[in-house]
């Protein structure tokens, strides 16, 4: 196989309270633990999980937005290292990323023109006409109008504003576009929209997503291959089509069937089983499985061992000491 | 029709003499949970603050009426209205957090909903807002009551504020996104509550959102709306098996759900939600209706019962199976 786009070594990401005078430092909270994935050239990884989950914190870590305290990340090749500036300016030229409030990912005093054709522009990749017209096109690839460019921020709607986002993520022609929670501030209508485009964009330019969400609906439509996270680690990866058709991992299995689907016949079919009780605090782990406090299945070894991700026949990686096959 | 707890009759309100909700008629019944769905903005959220009359200043009553067991709120004053919330009909919000008094034990808050309406004593309210907890799976209840709103997750100030909502046994339950701003398990935790509570207690529920997902899993009935007017209701069963509205039909469609081939592309409503100061004559729908036709902008489609309660507001429903819907 090629060089993936992607590649996570076992990073980790903590952050630590602060102590003071009077208190002591906390201990640190691990939002990011010994997680290992890749995404190959042209892919879509979907990467779930719920609030706290540290899915946007590894998102971050990728660019080099907060430290790693262990692990490697490279992009394209090249190790990302968040203390140093060259490295990362290098690295986002691969790497892009599009956030979940388009209203807040753009600067209200900036034309959408400026917004887009900045980072060309500060890389001297283009200027003058050329600028112009690399803005035009790439207004136009993401179906918007080039005249738009000379319009604000505040002119348009918000899908529109993410059509804007898009556009400014691909000026670089990146390789890789992480997309945190890209349409869950828009309509149901708008949604399908923003989803369509970035299919669309991925079929004509062959760029590779890492699409975080927290609906798995949208992430089975868009993504090739799922990882799930709890708590800071992967409990499970696997192509779209066998995590969804067989979930191994009680946790995968919970938020399946938690997640309500369109549809009454199917939704009021579903076995309810309710995951009990809340999601401990990343800064206090249980020892052992993270999930032991929430799990149907778990038994003494879950209370002491954590388990490792481990690969199954189908290639699917499972961290779960009671997980079929 | 009889056992209405709620009837809503031609509704209007208006911001600056523009109808942002435009002649709404619902009717919720005893036991019943009706969805009311649409997108930002189609007045969804403005019609269940109506009920209960917490409109914004900038929103007027125009016209209209909501009549809750016979009784006319839209007539009310401050004072009678003031004894009903949260008795006769309450409400819960999207933001657990901020509808909760953060300098407040959350107990006293739940108590409060009984003193307020002088039906217990102080004493006695605690000793119900205990049971309340239990009665809603609350573990530590004693604990509990004395914590404040930071010290409690999401899902548990949202558990509080249904607590508080239903302690006066309420005929009438407003449910304003009530799970949008959980994880999907707590989602799951608490729609599966508000169910078990409602059919215990035979509650009226008024369930507004934008998730169709928890319309399929919560509602009888659902009430769509479009620019301030109703464009579609039916059945839960009725609405995703055959929508009689394009509006319905397309956002149904753009949905990614499990039949749908991955990436495949989704159906999308192309243009805007036009303004409600541009409103004129014609179908609201109109302007990104791909069924559109030269009546549908002259005149203004009436809601047609087309059997069994399914009601659409459109010229051409015989035709929305063409836009090509899954079943």
């Amino acid at each position: 196989m090629s060089q993936p786009v992607l590649s996570v070594e076992n990073a980790a990401v903590h952050f630590r309270s602060r102590g003071g005078f009077l208190r002591k430092a906390g201990p640190a909270l691990k939002a990011v633990d010994g997680v290992t994935l890749s995404v190959q050239a042209g892919e879509t990884l979907g990467l779930v999980g719920e609030s706290g989950c540290g899915k946007s914190t590894l998102a971050n870590a990728i660019l080099g937005l907060v430290p790693l305290v262990g692990g490697t990340i490279t992009v394209a090749g090249r190790e990302v290292r968040s203390d140093d500036a060259e490295s990362l300016r290098a690295i986002r030229g691969d790497a892009q990323m599009v956030f979940q409030d388009p209203a807040l990912s753009l600067n209200p005093r900036l034309s959408v023109g400026a917004a887009i054709g900045e980072p060309l522009q500060v890389r001297g990749l283009a200027k003058g006409a050329a600028l112009r017209d690399r803005v035009a096109a790439l207004l136009t690839a993401v179906g918007l109008e080039a005249d738009h460019a000379s319009r604000f921020p505040h002119a348009f709607s918000g899908g529109q504003r993410q059509r804007i986002v898009i556009a400014r993520a691909l000026a670089l022609q990146p390789r890789l576009v992480i997309c945190d929670e890209p349409v869950s501030a828009l309509d149901v209508s708008v949604r399908a929209q923003i989803l369509n485009l970035l299919v669309d964009l991925q079929r004509d330019t062959g760029m590779s997503y890492l699409f975080v969400s927290h609906d798995l609906s949208v992430v089975r439509h868009i993504a090739d291959r799922v990882a799930v996270m709890y708590l800071g680690r992967i409990v499970e990866i696997a192509t779209m089509a066998v995590l969804f058709g067989k979930p191994r991992h009680p946790y995968t299995q919970a938020l399946l069937l938690a997640a309500p689907e369109p549809d009454p016949v199917r939704q009021r079919a579903k076995a309810r089983r309710i995951l009990e009780g809340e999601l401990p605090s990343a800064a206090n782990l249980p020892p052992g499985c993270a999930f032991n406090t929430r799990c149907p299945i778990a038994t003494d070894i879950c209370r002491k061992d954590a388990p490792l991700l481990v690969a199954r026949k189908d290639g699917a990686m499972v961290a779960c000491h009671h997980a079929e096959d | 029709m009889t056992g209405a707890v709620l009837e809503i009759e031609r509704l209007r309100l208006e911001i600056d003499g523009a109808a942002v909700v435009d002649g709404l008629s619902l009717s919720v019944r005893q036991g019943e949970i009706v969805a009311l769905v649409g997108e930002s903005g189609c007045g969804k959220s403005l019609s269940a603050f109506a009920v209960l009359r917490l409109l914004p200043d900038a929103v007027t009553l125009a016209g209209g009426r909501i009549v809750l067991e016979g009784r006319d709120l839209a007539s009310l004053d401050l004072a009678a209205m003031a004894a009903v919330r949260g008795r006769d009909a309450s409400i819960i919000f999207q933001e657990p957090t901020a509808s909760l008094d953060p300098l407040m034990p959350v107990g006293e808050q739940i108590a409060e909903a009984l003193t307020a309406h002088g039906v217990a004593t102080p004493r006695v309210a605690m000793q119900r807002a205990r049971e309340m907890l239990v009665s809603i799976g609350i573990s530590d209840p004693d604990r509990r009551l004395r914590q404040y709103p930071f010290e409690l997750s999401g899902g548990m100030c949202q558990r509080i504020m249904i607590a508080i909502a239903l302690i006066c046994g309420p005929r009438l339950l407003i449910a304003d996104e009530p799970t949008t701003a959980l994880d999907v398990t707590i989602q799951a935790q608490i729609l599966h509550l508000i169910k078990e509570l409602v059919t215990a207690r035979s509650t009226a529920v008024l369930l507004i959102t934008h998730d169709m997902g928890v319309v399929a899993d919560m509602a009888d009935r659902v009430v769509v709306m479009y620019a301030g007017r109703v464009a579609e209701t039916a059945s839960a069963e009725a609405i995703f098996k055959a929508p009689l509205h394009p509006y319905t039909a397309l956002l149904l469609a753009s949905i990614p759900h499990a039949a749908l081939a991955p990436k495949s592309r989704l159906a999308t409503i192309e243009g805007t939600v036009p303004r409600p100061s541009s409103h004129g004559t014609g179908c609201r729908f109109a302007s990104r209706c791909p069924l559109v036709e030269d009546k549908c902008r002259r005149e203004t489609p009436p809601l047609v019962n087309h059997g069994d309660g399914h009601e659409a507001a459109c010229w051409r429903s015989h035709d929305v199976g063409m836009l090509g819907v899954p079943a």
